[in-house]
């Protein structure tokens, strides 16, 4: 077989000898969500290397942010990672408040965090459908999706948009809670705990489902702290780092909520603390809707925003940590905004991951990280 | 071999919960609907294609002062303009959406001081026809005529839009 | 018919051949319309169990959506891989045609209507489940795509597996009917329903249906086909018409082997009031029904998990079900 000569200049998989197979778990690929193109260097079943290749959905997003004021490039942080559009927008926006001194507004606050927390959901959910997708379970997928779909509901009403919403703005968000967005949301946990049981009963329980993802893709503590690794595959190899926890913003500090750990560093880990995550949101969201206070849901943003400094807001996603850093020189555009994109830094551990496992297990492990090519190439 | 009998089992009982929750599931009711025979109903404030707006008269409330042009963030919005020798007011010639770069993000709606533009609910835009999903001004005022919804002023409420009553196939 | 044949003062010989010819195109007319409807009743149960209504577009209640499906499939441009192995790419369809169409031979739709009511029955079905795996090596290798390979070689070391289990559990129904023709258990089975098999091998009926499954190759054993992981597997390159053929060939496996199911452990076509032929559909669609159940609720065995079931679960169980059989039998007298 001849070496591989498609990488780019990077130093490609070790030649491989006679019995090695060269698959390429290419840009089309029903399971690898998005177009993200696997190199997988194989021994009958087992792999041996793994390496991903990107930039499929390169879009010059930070390129772009450089030529736009700031109101203006929100729409586009929305479109990174699409599936967690407002946690998308968040360090963005905290970024250019801090530099600009502009001060958030109590209501406005308490609003982003339920927002993040429902988006947060959301994501979940599709991640879950996906996951299940990918193991056969086709049918939890339709299941998550019919959750998924009221959840967007909500946000049709709240923002104008169901999925990519230009919410979060300088200052505050764009517009207030709709009456009657309270009791939506409280039918909507209520009946997500329900369904929470089904999914559990579906799948978690599921022996087969337990065989395909225990022990596989296992990712120390070490490891994952080594590569930068954050959310929950960090926090499924046991490392308890929260962002929201370890350098609290917004209102986070006057919520109770717990920080679902792993007990070892595999798929089953970083399912189980993803699954609970679901009920620390819904514990965030009930707090913060019966705390919110009557108010401003925006703050008086300067007319003319010129950024000055530089600065780095982050945030936790429903895949990790997201940052931005905002440069600013003076002038209404950014200087130079850089995104650091979670599931960037966990692509790199897909080849310690994937050393030794079967390709069945490839899918549950790209599963496990879940990846969003938005945020991965921007 | 007892531990392969127990697999066996706690495989089946696992299984046989699984079932019992798809079985479950047969008898709740669909939740999908037959489109496009039946549509959902979007709520007020979606966004949709921005389209113009006129006044009571049937003339555009839009001057012409480029200020949804600015805030677009993709520059999708093109507008040509002269000044009437007569009146001495700015006369929209041309006032181009390109939907296909539209982002439908409302920052246009909100940039407007004079409430001329609004996202309607119009999202059924797909066309075999690329340079038809360039809306002209006529394309846009005729949607926003159809408005069945009072507009309100922007800045009463941030989440503004109109709905055209019935089907946004209609376009 | 065959006296009718006779009666026109044709050689004996002919009538038989012309007879058998008449039975070859009818079962095959038969598999045909059955995967018809049980496409469609696999669609409409996927769509119930997702809270969804399924096909319903196409005649009332989607009934000709299949029929436009393969009209759809007839019609496509016929692609071979250009570095394909031509003759066995073109053979694999019918060689695995030809293994699905091959076990409706032994299969009894009436007491004692077969195709063809073997003394061997139990045996000849054991042998002719051997072809498709040889079907599925061709496909696989022909495409000249290593994903189609890995799936072949995937479905190769399943469907051998598990056809060891099969036929063990086989064997015990021989014991049980004291014959291995497929009329003599059925009438083992006689008189109502604490005769059926599936009491005393209930354990034989676990091991029947999952190696039946596997054999099916449908889920949770559907690895070969697994669309989310490698595309299609040994079907990826192929399209159109060939492509249904493989997709046709399933659904007859499948419905074989739940037909078997029923005959052997829920006592085959037989039944109160209604006549036999429709009490053989009629529990036959039923296994079906619970296939289809499975499939969408259980997800993927992988490789390796499904070949210890194989050989260090069922195997041995298989072996302590024909033990615990041979006793229930010198037992029963």
């Amino acid at each position: 077989m001849a070496q591989t000569s498609d990488t780019l200049g990077s130093p490609p998989l070790s030649v491989p000898v006679e019995h090695e197979l060269f698959i390429n778990m290419g840009p089309q690929h029903p399971s690898t969500h998005g177009v993200l193109r696997v190199l997988l260097k194989v021994d009958g079943e087992v792999i041996l290397d793994a390496k991903p290749d990107i930039g499929y959905l390169h879009r010059c997003f930070e390129k772009i942010a450089e030529r736009r004021p700031v109101t203006q490039i929100i729409p586009y942080c929305d479109r990174t990672d699409y599936l967690a559009a407002i946690t998308s927008e968040w360090p963005f926006v905290m970024a250019a408040e801090r530099l600009l001194n502009v001060e958030v507004p109590e209501r406005a606050e308490y609003i982003r965090v339920i927002v993040a927390e429902l988006q947060r959901i959301a994501s979940h959910l599709l991640w879950f459908g996906a996951f299940a997708l990918d193991l056969g379970a086709t049918s939890a997928f339709l299941y998550a999706f019919r959750e998924r779909e009221k959840l967007l509901d909500i946000f049709q009403k709240l923002t104008g948009a169901r999925m990519l919403y230009n919410y979060l703005r300088v200052g505050g968000v764009r517009n207030d809670l709709y009456d009657g967005f309270a009791d939506d949301v409280h039918r909507f946990l209520d009946d997500l705990e329900d369904k929470l049981d089904e999914y559990h009963r579906l799948l978690t329980g599921n022996r087969i489902f337990e065989s395909r993802v225990k022990g596989i893709g296992v990712v120390t503590a070490e490891q994952a702290i080594a590569y930068g690794a954050s959310g929950p595959v960090l926090r499924g190899a046991g490392v308890p780092y929260d962002v929201r926890k370890a350098h609290p913003y917004s209102v986070y500090d006057r919520f109770e909520f717990g920080v679902p750990v792993g007990p070892s560093g595999d798929v089953y880990s970083r399912y189980l603390v993803r699954m609970q995550e679901f009920y620390e949101s819904m514990k965030i969201i009930r707090q913060a809707l019966d705390g919110i206070p009557e108010g401003e849901f925006m703050g008086k943003p300067p007319r003319r925003m010129r950024l000055e400094g530089d600065t780095y807001a982050r945030v936790e996603s429903p895949r990790g940590e997201v940052g931005v850093y905002l440069v600013g020189n003076g002038g209404e555009n950014p200087w130079r905004c850089h995104y650091r994109s979670p599931c960037f830094v966990h692509l790199q551990l897909l080849g310690p991951m994937a050393k030794g496992a079967l390709i069945a297990d490839m899918v549950a492990i790209i599963g496990s990280i879940d990846i969003v090519m938005g945020e991965v190439d921007r | 071999m007892l531990r392969g009998l127990a697999i066996l089992f706690s495989g089946l009982r696992t299984a046989l919960i699984g079932m019992a929750v798809t079985l479950r599931n047969m008898f709740r009711p669909t939740v999908t609907i037959q489109y496009p025979e039946e549509q959902l109903d979007v709520p007020l404030g979606y966004r949709g294609l921005p389209v113009l707006l006129s006044d009571e008269e049937g003339n555009l409330k839009c001057v012409s002062c480029h200020l949804c042009e600015r805030a677009c963030p993709v520059d999708c919005i093109e507008i040509q303009d002269h000044r009437d020798e007569q009146t001495r007011r700015k006369v929209v010639d041309v006032f181009n959406i390109d939907a296909t770069w539209c982002m439908y993000c409302g920052l246009c709606v909100e940039a407007c001081p004079f409430d001329a533009l609004a996202m309607s609910d119009q999202y059924e835009l797909a066309s075999y026809d690329l340079p038809s999903l360039v809306f002209t001004k006529e394309q846009l005022a005729e949607i926003g005529r159809r408005a069945v919804t009072p507009t309100v002023n922007i800045r009463e409420t941030q989440n503004f839009g109109i709905k055209t009553g019935g089907g946004a196939r209609r376009r | 018919m065959y006296e009718w044949l006779l009666g026109t003062g044709m050689h004996p010989s002919l009538a038989n051949v012309i007879l058998g010819l008449a039975k070859a195109v009818l079962i095959i007319t038969f598999l045909a319309t059955s995967a018809l409807i049980l496409i469609l009743m696999e669609r409409k149960v996927a769509g119930r169990i997702q809270n969804r209504p399924g096909p319903n577009r196409l005649g009332p209640g989607g009934m000709f959506q299949t029929l436009a499906d393969a009209i759809k499939l007839v019609s496509k441009e016929d692609i071979i891989p250009s570095g394909a192995d031509k003759a066995v790419y073109l053979l694999a369809p019918v060689v695995i045609m030809a293994a699905s169409t091959a076990l409706w031979v032994v299969v009894p739709f009436g007491p004692s209507t077969a195709v063809q009511d073997l003394n061997i029955g139990l045996i000849y079905i054991a042998a002719v489940t051997g072809i498709n795996v040889l079907a599925f090596l061709m496909a696989g290798w022909s495409s000249n795509n290593k994903w189609s390979l890995l799936g072949s070689m995937r479905s190769a070391a399943q469907l051998v597996s598990y056809e060891v289990a099969l036929v063990l559990s086989l064997v015990a129904i021989g014991m049980m009917a004291g014959s291995l023709k497929l009329s003599d258990i059925i009438a083992a089975q006689q008189g109502g329903i604490q005769n059926w098999f599936i009491f005393p091998q209930m354990l034989g009926f676990i091991i029947f249906f999952i190696a039946g499954l596997a054999e099916a190759n449908r889920a949770p054993f559907d690895l070969p086909e697994a669309e989310s992981e490698l595309v299609a597997g040994y079907n990826t390159e192929y399209s159109g018409f060939r492509w249904a053929v493989f997709f046709l060939a399933e659904y007859a496996n499948l419905m074989v082997f739940s037909a078997l199911t029923a005959t052997f452990f829920l006592g085959g076509p037989a039944g109160p009031l209604l006549p036999p032929i429709v009490w053989f559909f009629i529990k036959t669609y039923a296994v079906i029904f619970v296939a289809m159940w499975i499939r969408w609720t259980l997800p993927r065995i992988r490789i390796d998990h499904l070949m210890n079931l194989g050989w260090y679960v069922l195997i041995p169980l298989a072996l302590i079900n024909l033990g615990w059989t041979g006793l229930y039998v010198l037992w029963r007298g």
